[in-house]
């Protein structure tokens, strides 16, 4: 049945445009037909999908990425700073130390103890005339200890004095 | 069973939307409670520098170690077992096991650590203000109950060098005294914040809320004290003090252009580091504090006001018995001598009271008195000083029959040892009168000094007659004078002694004396002030002998280390005595 319908049609089909004119000019010729590939839209909206999809994943994947970074970075930043505080300890002890031994008091009796002694007089060389100022000469070891007390040149008139109070002074030196 | 499943998600339903939306808030901040933590970063205190910035007084953290006793005794520790590799076994330790550990980071007997740990207290110090580095090596101990405290300490570098100028500070870290009280508003930071969200295990969670704002250091600050010079002065003093059984002593080193105080010693002073045990009485800048009757150094002022005001001329002829009548009282020489024919300058170089009344009588009261002032006696020295002392001078009219007298040689008025040398830093500069200067600056961040304006000078006399006065100050420091014992060798020296009659406060009489010596050098271009004073020295008490070697101990320092060249002149000779026309 449907080879004959298919037959038929065949017949038609091709003796229908020698028929066409002959039937009357009236009637506009139909359009030709032809196969159209199937709609783009439906295609787009697949990528569009996977695009989303693709896009959904990268941008989490970036996410866990940068805050693992980040964590990372934050775990990092701790080590970094018990490191940091560390080191600051260490130079901080290490400038203590320094600056004790820096001390007057340690230099000079480090300079004692290699035997050196302080320098009594000093003197300076005048450039524009060639003078020399002050007294050159060696320092001498000083007595232990350099200030010493003259005792004994308290006068006895003086000493009375001390024992006795008086009530306003009447004398000075 | 329909019906059932239905109840079942919606009271699900409910509680999500009960946690989800209505609670929501309360929840994630209850939740950010547990993760947010807020640290107090403490400000470090700004430092005290000398003038070449070097260190006097700075901060330092340290930390406190301290324990719980009851979380010592159940300490338990996880520890890799030998038998099994992979597998810990929980052992438990004891206050014993922790002392063992503790005592060689502590620097402690073990025994006494023991102690310390065993018991039911829940907050024991086992170690104050220890490094951190220490703190570190006792935290990686990990032992439970021990924990530590940051705290910051003052350390001094140089020891107890300038602890009077300083300052020291009370148990609970307040400044109390010195230069700590006195800037305390510039070395003092501002605390800093910090709000972040952590870990359990105390980390800062990256992504977590962040705030809070910095902590800001205090300013460092400067002084015009030399470290160096300052050392030497204490020095000299301490050795001196001890040598004469003073019962304290002082030396002040001033620069003569400005008023700066370069050294300022006293005796005895305190460790800062141990104010605890020091004597209260030594917790104190005598220097600045403790006043005195200044003797004959203040005879200057008299020979100043008497030639400013032309009644006198250094070369005037006195005849000057031993003693003289004035007041209904018997004025005396130190020595009984004969009648004397000397010149104004030689009254001042054998330091002679008569010829000084003689001489400043012609100088009425009030006149006298307002040189005084002048001079900065019983004013304030413009420091603001915390305990500084004034000293006292009575208003003229006040004067007492005797003390008209007795101002004229530096008795019956008071000054504390800056003052002193600041009549001599006067004659020294020219008869312009500095405030003295103990402050040079705040030091910025960069190093550099923000210094305060420079003070304007006051005349006090003039030009002329300063030049007068230390031409016959000079005849103090030769062989003819009371001080011979002040010279230095190669330089021109000028300078006074001074044996006062000391007041003492425990009986309230005059008792004791105070010796002094207060010179500058060079005589003829001077730059350095230097005042040494005695307290109730007892092996020996004349200026000239117990104070004018220390001063020529620290003076002869000081030009070396300012290197002060000599001015290459010869002393003018200078006549002392007449031939009794």
């Amino acid at each position: 049945m449907s080879q004959t319908l298919a037959a038929s049609s065949g017949a038609r089909a091709g003796r229908a445009p020698a028929r066409v004119p002959a039937r009357g000019p009236a009637r506009p010729p139909r359009p030709t037909l032809r196969v159209v590939a199937a709609p783009v839209a439906e295609r787009g909206r697949t990528v569009f999908v996977l695009g989303a999809l693709a896009l959904l994943v990268a941008g989490l994947v970036t996410l866990l990425l940068v805050n693992t970074a980040l964590a990372q970075g934050s775990f990092r930043l701790h080590d970094l700073r018990a490191r940091s505080g560390e080191l600051a300890d260490q130079s901080q002890a290490l400038r203590e130390d320094i600056a004790q031994q820096a001390s007057p008091q340690r230099l000079s009796s480090k300079a004692a103890a290699l035997g050196m002694v302080p320098s009594g007089s000093v003197a300076f060389l005048r450039l524009s005339d060639g003078r020399v100022l002050g007294v050159a000469k060696p320092a001498a070891a000083p007595t232990a200890p350099t200030v010493t007390a003259s005792a004994t040149s308290a006068p006895t008139t003086g000493a009375k004095a001390t024992t006795a109070p008086t009530a306003q002074p009447t004398t000075t030196r | 069973m329909f019906l059932g499943v239905c109840v079942v998600i919606s009271l699900f339903a409910v509680q999500l939307l009960r946690l989800q939306a209505l609670d929501a808030s309360a929840m994630a901040q209850e939740a950010l409670g547990g993760r947010l933590t807020t640290v107090t970063v403490p400000a470090l205190r700004g430092a005290v520098l000398d003038t070449h910035g070097v260190t006097l007084a700075a901060s330092v953290e340290r930390w406190d170690v301290v324990a719980s006793q009851r979380v010592v005794a159940a300490w338990q520790q996880f520890v890799p077992d030998p038998a099994r590799p992979g597998t810990t076994i929980k052992l438990t330790l004891g206050p014993h096991d922790a002392a063992l550990l503790l005592a060689p980071l502590l620097g402690q007997d073990v025994d006494a650590l023991t102690t310390k740990l065993t018991g039911t207290r829940g907050y024991v110090v086992l170690k104050r203000s220890v490094t951190p580095q220490v703190w570190r090596a006792v935290d990686d101990l990990d032992i439970g109950g021990v924990s530590g405290t940051r705290t910051s300490q003052r350390v001094h570098p140089s020891g107890g060098l300038a602890a009077p100028i300083t300052g020291w500070f009370s148990g609970d870290n307040k400044p109390l005294g010195g230069m700590e009280t006195r800037l305390d508003a510039q070395l003092t930071g501002k605390d800093g914040k910090s709000t972040f969200e952590r870990d359990p295990y105390g980390r800062q969670i990256a992504t977590g809320q962040i705030a809070g704002f910095d902590a800001v250091p205090g300013n460092d600050v400067r002084l015009t004290i030399d470290r160096d010079l300052q050392w030497k002065a204490e020095k000299a003093l301490a050795v001196q003090v001890r040598a004469t059984g003073a019962l304290s002593g002082t030396a002040v080193v001033m620069r003569v252009s400005d008023g700066a105080i370069l050294a300022l010693a006293n005796a005895p002073t305190f460790d800062p580091n141990a104010t605890g045990e020091a004597l209260g009485a030594n917790l104190r800048n005598r220097a600045l504090g403790d006043i005195y009757e200044p003797g004959s150094t203040g005879k200057v002022m008299t020979a100043a006001a008497a030639i400013e005001e032309g009644v006198v001329k250094a070369s005037s002829p006195f005849t000057v018995p031993s003693t003289l009548r004035r007041a209904g009282k018997t004025f005396q020489d130190s020595h009984s001598h004969p009648v004397e024919h000397l010149t104004f300058a030689g009254v001042l170089a054998t330091s002679s009271n008569v010829g000084t009344i003689m001489a400043g009588e012609r100088v009425p009261p009030a006149t006298m008195h307002d040189y005084l002032a002048k001079f900065g006696i019983g004013r304030p020295t413009g420091l603001d000083f915390p305990g500084e002392s004034r000293g006292i001078l009575a208003p003229a009219q006040d004067w007492s029959g005797t003390q008209r007298y007795t101002v004229l040689f530096g008795q019956g008025l008071s000054v504390n040892a800056v003052q002193a040398a600041g009549v001599y830093q006067t004659i020294a500069n020219g008869g312009v009168r500095m405030p003295p200067r103990l402050v040079e600056g705040v030091q910025r961040v960069d190093g550099t000094v923000a210094t305060s304006p420079a003070a304007t000078g006051t005349r006090v006399v003039s030009a002329a007659t300063a030049k007068t006065v230390i031409t016959m100050l000079e005849g103090v420091v030769s062989k003819e004078g009371t001080a011979p014992e002040a010279m230095i060798p190669g330089y021109r020296v000028a300078g006074k002694t001074g044996t006062a009659q000391r007041r003492d406060d425990t009986c309230k009489c005059y008792r004791g004396y105070t010796g002094s010596f207060i010179g500058l050098a060079p005589a003829d271009a001077p730059q350095l002030v230097v005042a040494v004073t005695l307290q109730r020295p007892v092996k020996g008490y004349y200026g000239g002998t117990v104070a004018a070697p220390v001063f020529r101990d620290i003076m002869t320092y000081a030009l070396q280390e300012l290197q002060i060249p000599p001015t290459g002149a010869a002393s003018p000779s200078i006549r002392l005595t007449t031939d009794g026309r």
